[in-house]
């Protein structure tokens, strides 16, 4: 177990730093400087002195190599610098980002097997028949719409016309769940059908086809045990497995649906802060976003990696 | 690893537990999500301005107390929709959008109405006076507390100008209020200006950024970062409450605000929340489900909400103007005739058909009808593209030439402006390749001097030196014009600009920028589009306002709102 | 694995194994309604990209102001958009960017995934950890937000959408092909064939890619599916192409600001969207089934 995590946390170390190395290169493209995105769009309000002095202050006048270094080296310390746009501690701004994101994300995932369970189960079932065509094409359905036009399409018909959910405002479990419900719900049902629902019910479809073909299904069923009990207890249990699997995959996925459902529901989490900060070229602000969502990511595989060892007897990890 | 037999009872007992509740992963992230947010509260809470010693409101929320005017209800809250504001201390903000949430919580030392008229009713300074060309008195008005129960002195207007003229401050309006050599407080009301040159936008720069007052004891104690992202030293009828960035921002009443309307206190609401809205479509939707009250909408859509029996439309003409720069030292526009042949093909009416459905008018020239310089007798430029086809070509270039220009990314009227000159350029044979860049980054693309043009807007200043003199005067002004656009324009309109600033008479001001305007237009340095305004709806059944939504320059001022009683 | 060890030579087992494949080839596609719309929904797509100028009714940049924002007509069967151009001719015209971008973003992710997975997969060692370790890392990161870092830096143009979406798609080939060698780069079967001389470049094309064409190619059209809604979400952060050449994404985006005064208008590029991401989903789906031997 321990070299297996040794080595695992070696990899994400070396995913890191891979990452945060692409999008720092990346960012050092970016027309225009972070220094007149903050001071003003001609710079008059600085002189040429003032601005060296920021330049210097922030270490734009270092060489790529050097500047990633120095943001390395804070990092190690726990300090993610400061924002250029907002002048205040990165570290400050993800606290107050990041469980927005999650909120949304953890509830559309949460969303995403709810609706992907039965609906697999039925579709796998009653495979190849109209209701799995059916089932496979509302699932479909939701991933053909591109996200943007979902979420209005959603918000316009439960929040305008139907005023079931507010239009607008945003509110954390820790204030108050029920209004924390009602306002997740519309863009984490987004974020559920726009992909993530897809995948599960996909990969828990072709699982549990997989393993009612198995023999001990069908000596199950010969001894006489209850359809339903052998797809639910049996099927269901074991198909479960390659599911997990795509968790990770799923992470990743709605964390990047998260930039345009953020901006389309108006909420305020890292989605909404990265585009902005990419496009004022606001260094720090990217690189710590791309770090905690990389970390998280990582870490979201890593867990179902273990759990999916855990589960099953026959893996190894290595 | 590899389990043994003995081990596998055990663990067939957690796997079913496990596996049925297959919500294994989700449940994962949503404690993470819960535990991320319950601990360390004061961190992660949005920032919190707290005013100590300050007594509640003494108003009863709900109370109606109508003593003139229909209706009016003393308290309650309304939700509003302005733009977003990336640094609320008035010293080292930046944008234009930002005056929308500052003027709620700060006042100026002289403030601007809707026509652009200066009025002491609305400003700090309860007279003030030009007693020599070059030295303003301002007269201080009494009993103005800020919202950290400190006084309005002549020594805290002092340490604000001050702390604008400080380079380390890095404020815009160092430039604006640049003439300013001294300045002297004989008594605690009293703050004179001694100037190096007469100035008449300095007056206009005190209705700016360069004249919002905070209390110096909150700069002091806060210092200007910390300030920025929490304004608590405002004059202004609200007092700051949180923020939580891409949402909303809470403001409460100012119980000590020093300004009245017909004898009523101000402001009428106990709560104002500002909530930003990116989205145009959310915005509206947000407002015909009644979660705000107030919200701007474009041009375009106010035919869809016209006919909404209770939505009330306030508009205010001329707000900003859609112009496009050329780069005169481009291999095209160098030559002036090429630059009038843009000008020829530009179709204002279909324009303003397509961008604001016809409720707005094609531009005259840079001073927009809310101007009091705008000299409505100037002839309207003509859509003729025969004649452009002919100019250009007499410049050297006829059918095939490209040209390459530049404008905002993400701004929907930049990129509609864009397409409809594409296609008046491409009938005449010319094709028009456009770059969208950042808007962060616009400003230093268009001085690399690579493009022939750029595509912009601007938005009217109060005084007409910020629209023309910003614009083109060759040194100290707004440093878009500076270069590629207006490099060696007429020495002729420097000099009125310049002499115009230093004029104070506004019959002889008026003459001078209208000369200066007759040489801008002339020269063609750009060719100024169409005018389009801002336009605000409001709940009519539940909210109206005792004042204007607009304030100088049209931008929205929300501070004497009310909710109907 | 009976067909690439008996390659080149016929037996009856061999005949019967083909004849087999193409029965289920046929009863994949021609046996279901679902799949046989998917294809002609695509091909016919390709057929419109290619011949969008004659089948078009107007000039997609024509632009009529006063006829601005109009419902279905005669004249315009899918009404017009906010400066007056004929939605229709927009949306036929629309198939080019959305297919070449599709197109171009799988051809280039397939090729240079591919040659990374060869590279990694025959050189091994460290060069393989190197380059996979990149390869982790691009999928570890959500695709779209690489997307738009790489558009943001190089400009809002067609060549960076499909340079963006050509390198978050490129893992999945690279990945495939890599396995494919490593499976095959122990067998018996190859070191015998290495041992008498055949050369690498052979053993590839003979035995390797066959086997690993078939997942390629679906995901290839999963792919292109994919490609087509980064586009259109590209589109909608200010990120995509930019105007005036017509893109679903685009369309799509400028439609959304009057959904609640004209829905209809982001019916008809959503529309074009969703039945072709759809179509190549299933196509993709039907040609995995078909290819999958166990499949009854």
């Amino acid at each position: 177990m321990l070299p297996f995590l040794m080595r695992r946390a070696v990899g994400m170390v070396g995913v890191l730093l891979i990452v945060t190395i692409m999008l720092f290169l990346l960012m050092s493209f970016v027309p225009g400087d972070p220094i007149t995105a903050r001071y003003g769009m001609d710079g008059s309000s600085l002189d040429a002195e003032q601005e060296a002095a920021l330049r210097k202050e922030y270490g734009l006048d270092q060489p790529l190599p050097v500047q990633y270094m120095s943001w390395v080296r804070a990092l190690l310390a726990g300090d993610l610098g400061d924002s250029i746009q907002q002048r205040r501690a990165v570290t400050a701004i993800l606290k107050e980002r990041v469980p927005v994101t999650l909120q949304i994300s953890g509830f559309a995932l949460l969303l995403s097997v709810v609706l992907a369970l039965p609906l697999g189960v039925v579709a796998a079932v009653k495979h190849n028949s109209a209701w799995d065509r059916l089932v496979s094409g509302l699932a479909l359905a939701g991933v053909a719409m591109p996200a943007f036009w979902l979420g209005l399409l959603l918000l316009i018909l439960f929040s305008v016309k139907l005023a079931w959910f507010p239009v607008t405002g945003f509110t954390r479990l820790t204030t108050d769940p029920l209004e924390a419900l009602r306002s997740s719900f519309l863009p984490a049902l987004t974020g559920a059908l726009g992909g993530t629902t897809a995948m599960i019910l996909r990969q828990l479809r072709a699982g549990l086809i997989d393993v009612m073909r198995q023999d001990y299904i069908r000596t199950a069923r010969a001894k006489g045990v209850r359809p339903r009990t052998v797809v639910l207890r049996h099927g269901v249990r074991n198909a479960m497995l390659p599911t997990v699997t795509v968790v990770g995959l799923a992470t990743a996925h709605l964390l990047g649906g998260s930039v345009v459902i953020e901006r389309v529901f108006n909420i305020p989490g890292m989605g909404r802060l990265i585009i902005d900060a990419m496009n004022a070229r606001d260094y720090p602000v990217v690189q710590g976003v791309v770090l905690v969502i990389t970390i998280f990511v990582v870490l979201v595989n890593l867990a179902t990696d273990l759990t999916y060892a855990y589960l099953d007897p026959r893996i190894r990890l290595r | 690893m590899t389990r043994t037999s003995t081990r596998t009872g055990s663990l067939r007992l957690t796997r079913r537990k496990v596996l049925s509740s297959a919500s294994v992963g989700a449940l994962g992230l949503t404690t993470a999500a819960i535990v991320g947010c319950g601990d360390d509260d004061e961190d992660v809470e949005p920032t919190q301005g707290t005013t100590p010693g300050q007594s509640p409101a003494a108003q009863t929320p709900g109370a109606a107390t109508a003593t003139k005017g229909p209706s009016i209800r003393t308290g309650g809250s309304v939700a509003a929709v302005v733009s977003e504001p990336a640094d609320l201390n008035p010293h080292t903000g930046i944008s234009g959008g930002e005056h929308q949430t500052l003027w709620l919580i700060h006042d100026n030392l002289i403030a601007y109405d809707e026509k652009s008229v200066p009025r002491e009713d609305l400003s700090l300074a309860k007279k003030w006076e030009v007693a020599s060309p070059t030295e303003v008195v301002l007269t201080l008005r009494d009993g103005v507390k800020f919202h950290d129960g400190t006084d309005l002195t002549a020594d805290v207007v002092k340490y604000n100008l001050e702390l604008i003229l400080n380079p380390a401050t890095a404020s815009v309006s160092r430039g604006q209020i640049a003439p300013i050599t001294a300045i002297e407080t004989p008594d605690a009301k009293t703050v004179i200006l001694k100037l190096s040159k007469p100035s008449a936008s300095l007056l206009l720069a005190l209705g700016d950024r360069g004249g919002m007052m905070v209390s110096r004891a909150s700069l002091e104690a806060k210092g200007l970062k910390d300030y920025a992202v929490a304004p608590t030293g405002g004059s202004g009828a609200f007092q700051f409450e949180n923020w939580v960035r891409n949402s909303n921002l809470k403001l409460k009443r100012n119980p000590n605000y020093w300004r009245t309307r017909d004898g009523q206190k101000l402001p009428h609401l106990d709560n104002l929340e500002l909530k930003f809205i990116p989205e145009a479509a959310v915005s509206l939707a947000a407002l015909q489900a009644s979660e705000i009250q107030i919200g701007p909408v474009s041009e375009e859509d106010l035919k869809s909400v016209e006919s909404a029996k209770d939505l009330s439309v306030n508009k205010f003409e001329g707000a900003s103007t859609l112009q496009i720069l050329m780069n005169r030292n481009s291999p095209v526009f160098k030559d002036p005739r090429a630059r009038q042949a843009l000008s020829y093909a530009v179709d204002r009416k279909s324009m303003v058909l397509a961008i604001t459905d016809g409720r707005s008018q094609p531009a005259l020239g840079p001073l927009t009808p809310a101007q009091w310089a705008f000299d409505p007798k100037l002839p309207a430029p003509s859509f003729d593209p025969k004649k452009a086809k002919q100019l250009f070509e007499a410049a050297g270039f006829g059918s095939g030439t490209t040209i390459k220009v530049l404008t905002y990314a993400g701004v929907e009227l930049y990129k509609r402006q864009v397409e409809l000159i594409q296609q008046s350029l491409r009938e005449l044979g010319i094709t028009m390749n456009a770059e969208f860049v950042q808007t962060s980054a616009v400003y230093a693309e268009y001085k690399k001097g690579a493009h022939d043009a750029a595509f912009s807007g601007f938005s009217i200043r109060a005084d007409p030196h910020g629209s023309l003199g910003e614009q083109f005067v060759s040194k100290g002004g707004f440093a878009w014009s500076q270069n590629p656009a207006t490099l060696e324009l007429e020495p002729e309109v420097d000099k009125l600009l310049t002499e115009a600033n230093q004029e104070y008479d506004l019959g002889k001001r008026t003459a001078l920028y209208r000369t200066a305007q007759d040489k801008i237009i002339n020269e063609y340095a750009m060719v100024v589009c169409m005018y389009y305004g801002n336009t605000y709806l409001g709940q009519s059944q539940k909210t109206g306002a005792t004042s204007s939504l607009f304030g100088g320059e049209g931008k929205p001022r929300l501070a004497e709102v009310y909710l109907k009683g | 694995m009976t067909e690439d060890a008996n390659a080149g030579r016929w037996s009856p087992d061999l005949v019967t194994a083909r004849k087999k494949s193409r029965e289920r080839w046929a009863r994949h596609f021609f046996g279901s309604p679902v799949a046989l719309i998917s294809l002609v929904c695509v091909v016919g797509t390709l057929l419109l990209a290619f011949g969008a100028d004659v089948v078009a009714p107007r000039d997609p940049l024509a632009q009529n102001v006063l006829e601005r924002l109009q419902g279905p007509s005669w004249s315009h069967p899918f009404g017009t958009d906010a400066l007056g151009r004929d939605v229709l001719s927009r949306v036929i015209h629309g198939t080019r960017v959305s297919l070449a971008a599709a197109v171009s973003a799988v051809a280039l992710a397939a090729l240079l995934g591919v040659s990374v997975g060869i590279i990694a997969g025959y050189v091994g060692g460290l060069l393989d950890e190197l380059l996979m370790r990149i390869i982790d890392s691009i999928v570890a990161f959500p695709a779209i937000i690489l997307a738009l870092a790489f558009v943001t830096a190089f400009g809002a143009t067609l060549r960076s959408v499909i340079f963006a979406i050509t390198i978050v798609s490129m893992p999945l080939y690279a990945r495939l092909m890599r396995a494919q060698i490593l499976s095959v780069k122990e067998t018996d079967f190859v070191l015998a064939a290495r041992a008498t001389g055949v050369t690498p470049l052979r053993i590839m094309f003979r035995h390797i890619l066959p086997n690993v064409l078939a997942p390629i190619v679906v995901a290839a059209t999963l792919g292109m599916s994919y490609a087509i809604l980064a586009e259109a979400s590209l589109s909608f952060l200010g990120a995509g192409v930019q105007p005036p050449t017509p893109t679903w994404g685009g369309m799509l985006n400028d439609a959304a600001r009057y959904i609640h005064t004209n829905a209809y208008m982001t019916v008809f590029p959503g529309a074009a969207i969703f039945i072709l991401v759809l179509s190549l989903n299933y196509l993709g789906d039907t040609l995995q089934d078909a290819m999958d031997p166990r499949s009854s």
